[in-house]
C-alpha cells in the first residue's frame, strides 16, 4: 500500500461519471494521489503544474457538445502546433513537448467501440497501453503492470513520437536492420540527456 | 550511415517504477481482493447508469417521435450523445453508445430540415426504446449488430452521397 502512496495519477475524461469511476477503481487498488482533468487542455495544464507518474485518458475527450476550441483560460497558455482537442492530440501534444518533464509519462488510453481501428488510432498517437471499454478492473491492473515490467524505449521520428510500437521480444538471430540516429539515456528526475551511444 | 530523417531512440528512466520502488512486485499489491473491490465499484455504477439515463433518453425518444427534424431535436440528440455515449461505452452498453453516436452524427450532417428525418430518426429511436426496455448490455449480439449495420445503410439510402 505504501508503495502506491507516492504515485501520482492523472485521470482525463470529459465524462464525469467515468472520471469518478476510474478514480474510485484506482483508490480501491491502493493509489492515493489522483488528479482529474475534464479535457486535454486541462490535462496539459495539470502536467505543467505538477508531477504526474501515470496518465489514464479517454480517447475522445470532447469538451462540449459542439467541440469548439476554447479560449485559453490564461493568456500565457500556448497550445503550440498540436492542439489537445481530443485524446489522440492530447497524447501527441505530450509526446511532442520536447524538454518538458512530462514528455515520457506512461499513458493508458481508454478506447471505445465507436472508433474504427481504435487500437491503431491509440497506438499511433503515442500511448503506452490501450484499454478497450467496457472498463474492467483486472485489465487496468494488467496494463499498469505491463508498463512497469515491460518498458519500451521512446522513439522520435518524422511521423511518430512515443513508446516503440514493436512489442515482440523474440530474440533475432540476424543482423539488426533498424537504424537509430542516437540513443539517449534520460534520468527521470531531470529528464536531461546524459549520454549518447 | 545514419541521417537526420532516421528515428531516434531514447531510453528514459521510468518515474512510475521509481515511485513504487524497484524491489516492489505490483502483483503482490494488486491482490484479488483489491481487483474485485474495483470491479464491484464498476458493476455498481453500471446498474445505476441505465436507471439514471432513463429520463433523458425518454425525452429524446419523445422528441424523436414528435419533431424529429427540428433544430431542437438536433440540439437534444447531440447533447444526449455527448453526455451519455462515453458512460455507455465505458460501462458496456455498446448498442446504446453506437446508436446515440449514429444519431448525433446524422443530426450534425442533416438536421434541421431533412425530409427523411421521420424515418431515419424513427429507426434510431426504435433501437433506443428496446435498449431501455430490455436494458440491453453489450452490442445486442447478432440482432444488435444487424440493426447497427442497417443504420448507416438507411442513412446512405436517403443520402446517397454518403455511400462509401
Amino acid at each position: 500500500m505504501a508503495a502506491l502512496a507516492k504515485v501520482s495519477v492523472l485521470v482525463v475524461d470529459s465524462d464525469e461519471t467515468i472520471r469518478n469511476l476510474v478514480t474510485k477503481v484506482l483508490t480501491h487498488l491502493g493509489f492515493k494521489r489522483i488528479s482529474q482533468a475534464t479535457s486535454g487542455f486541462g490535462g496539459i495544464k495539470t502536467l505543467r503544474d505538477q508531477r504526474v507518474d501515470l496518465v489514464i485518458t479517454d480517447w475522445e475527450l470532447k469538451f462540449s457538445a459542439t467541440n469548439s476550441i476554447p479560449e485559453p483560460e490564461t493568456p500565457d497558455v500556448e497550445w503550440g502546433d498540436i492542439i489537445p482537442d481530443n485524446g489522440a492530440n492530447f497524447v501527441k501534444h505530450i509526446r511532442a513537448s520536447d524538454g518538458a518533464p512530462f514528455r515520457f509519462v506512461p499513458i493508458i488510453m481508454l478506447t471505445g467501440p465507436t472508433t474504427p481501428n481504435a487500437i491503431l488510432y491509440a497506438r499511433d498517437s503515442g500511448v503506452n497501453e490501450v484499454l478497450m471499454k467496457p472498463l474492467d478492473s483486472r485489465n487496468l491492473c494488467n496494463r499498469i503492470i505491463n508498463i512497469i515490467y515491460h518498458p519500451r524505449p521512446f522513439i522520435t521520428s518524422e511521423n511518430y513520437q512515443g513508446p516503440c510500437r514493436r512489442r515482440k521480444t523474440i530474440a533475432w538471430g540476424g543482423r539488426e536492420e533498424r537504424r537509430f540516429r542516437q540513443i539517449q539515456v534520460i534520468k527521470f528526475q531531470e529528464h536531461k540527456k546524459v549520454s549518447q551511444a | 550511415m545514419t541521417s537526420d530523417s532516421e528515428p531516434t531512440m531514447i531510453t528514459a528512466d521510468q518515474s512510475l517504477k521509481e515511485r513504487i520502488g524497484k524491489d516492489v512486485d505490483l502483483k503482490n499489491i494488486f491482490t484479488e481482493e483489491r481487483i474485485q473491490a474495483g470491479q464491484d465499484a464498476i458493476n455498481e455504477v453500471k446498474k445505476e447508469f441505465i436507471t439514471d439515463s432513463m429520463e433523458k433518453i425518454d425525452e429524446l425518444i419523445k422528441m424523436g417521435r414528435s419533431r424529429p427534424g427540428s433544430e431542437e431535436a438536433k440540439k437534444l440528440f447531440i447533447e444526449t450523445a455527448f453526455s451519455h455515449k462515453g458512460s455507455a461505452e465505458s460501462l458496456g452498453y455498446k448498442l446504446l453508445a453506437l446508436t446515440l453516436d449514429s444519431l448525433a452524427k446524422y443530426s450534425e450532417e442533416h438536421l434541421p430540415g431533412d425530409p427523411h428525418a421521420r424515418i431515419i430518426v424513427g429507426k434510431h429511436v426504435d433501437i433506443l426504446e428496446i435498449v431501455l426496455r430490455d436494458q440491453v448490455m453489450g452490442d445486442g449480439d447478432k440482432i444488435g449488430n444487424e440493426i447497427l449495420a442497417a443504420l448507416p445503410e438507411l442513412i446512405a439510402h436517403f443520402h446517397p452521397s454518403e455511400k462509401k
